[in-house]
């Protein structure tokens, strides 16, 4: 049976991984991530496109308004890989301060899109480390050991 | 201020060493004075302070004067800042991810529609969260 819920995200070191599988052709998921201002965001959010350049270093801007017409912060980044439609790079950071960052911090989102009986399997993977090299500074031993410490603390 | 992927960075840096990773996890059952800490292992006391200062500074551990003795115990606040970011772009994602399944329904052609009408609809749980 099919599974449309997210799945639990294999997070030991620190990122978010989701996989949904969306009923359209690749390429139509694939093209709905260079357009996020139609449905990106929770449902209180509508959000508006300023700027827009889906080639490989280009950028993209969102402005995440509230449905109620209330401000809300800006999202940018660079693209950094785009294989359509296996496999799309880009970076994301909050402009403005926001609870889940200050204005500067980038973190890493990356998608890959499989073809599946007709349907579209997206991963999404949403990395908390902003670089390739800061990602490679932390040592890979750690891995997993980060659920242990958790439970460790929750005791 | 130290911004959150700034924490959440030296979090991990901090932990990205194994005499690090021991002592958090003796600390975990319960605290101890440095001597304690560095009973263990074949290294100076002054490198076992070393260590320590760097997991203070990714606010994992906490230590404490006790008259001569510095005593340490686990402070969750620096996992706490990880959790939250975890926690924060679960939810976002989720919804997006909700309305693009949406946007994707809408703008498909309409004998997709009509191919997919009802088909996902109550299959689904609602996420309850807003």
């Amino acid at each position: 049976m099919e599974n449309a819920k997210p799945a639990p995200g294999a997070e030991s070191d620190l990122s978010l991984v989701i996989t949904r599988s969306f009923d359209a052709p690749r390429e139509r998921v694939f093209d709905a991530w260079l357009d996020p201002a139609k449905w990106i965001g929770p449902r209180n959010v509508r959000a508006e496109t300023l700027e827009s350049n889906p080639k490989v270093g280009g950028r993209y801007r969102i402005h995440m308004r509230g449905t109620d017409g209330s401000d809300g912060p800006i999202v940018s980044g660079f693209y950094r890989e785009i294989i359509r439609p296996e496999r799309l790079v880009f970076t994301w950071a909050w402009e403005t301060a926001h609870s889940q960052g200050m204005p500067g911090d980038e973190t890493t989102i990356t998608l890959t899109f499989r073809e599946r009986g007709g349907k579209t399997e997206m991963t999404l993977r949403h990395e908390g480390f902003a670089t390739k090299e800061s990602r490679d500074s932390h040592d890979k031993g750690w891995n997993g050991s980060f659920d242990k410490l958790a439970e460790l603390l929750a005791a | 201020m130290m911004t959150a992927s700034a924490r959440i960075d030296r979090t991990f840096s901090a932990l990205a060493d194994p005499t690090r990773r021991a002592i958090i996890q003796r600390l975990a059952s319960g605290e101890a004075t440095v001597t304690e800490l560095a009973r263990p292992f074949a290294i100076s006391l002054p490198a076992i302070s070393r260590h320590l200062r760097v997991l203070e500074a990714a606010a994992l551990v906490r230590q404490e004067r006790d008259g001569q003795f510095r005593r340490c115990r686990l402070d969750a606040e620096g996992l706490q800042s990880a959790a939250e970011w975890l926690d924060f772009y679960r939810h976002f994602w989720g919804e997006s991810l909700d309305r693009l399944d949406e946007h994707l329904k809408s703008s498909s052609s309409t004998s997709r529609a009509d191919k997919t009408k009802g088909r996902t609809h109550g299959k689904r749980k609602t996420r309850a969260r807003r």
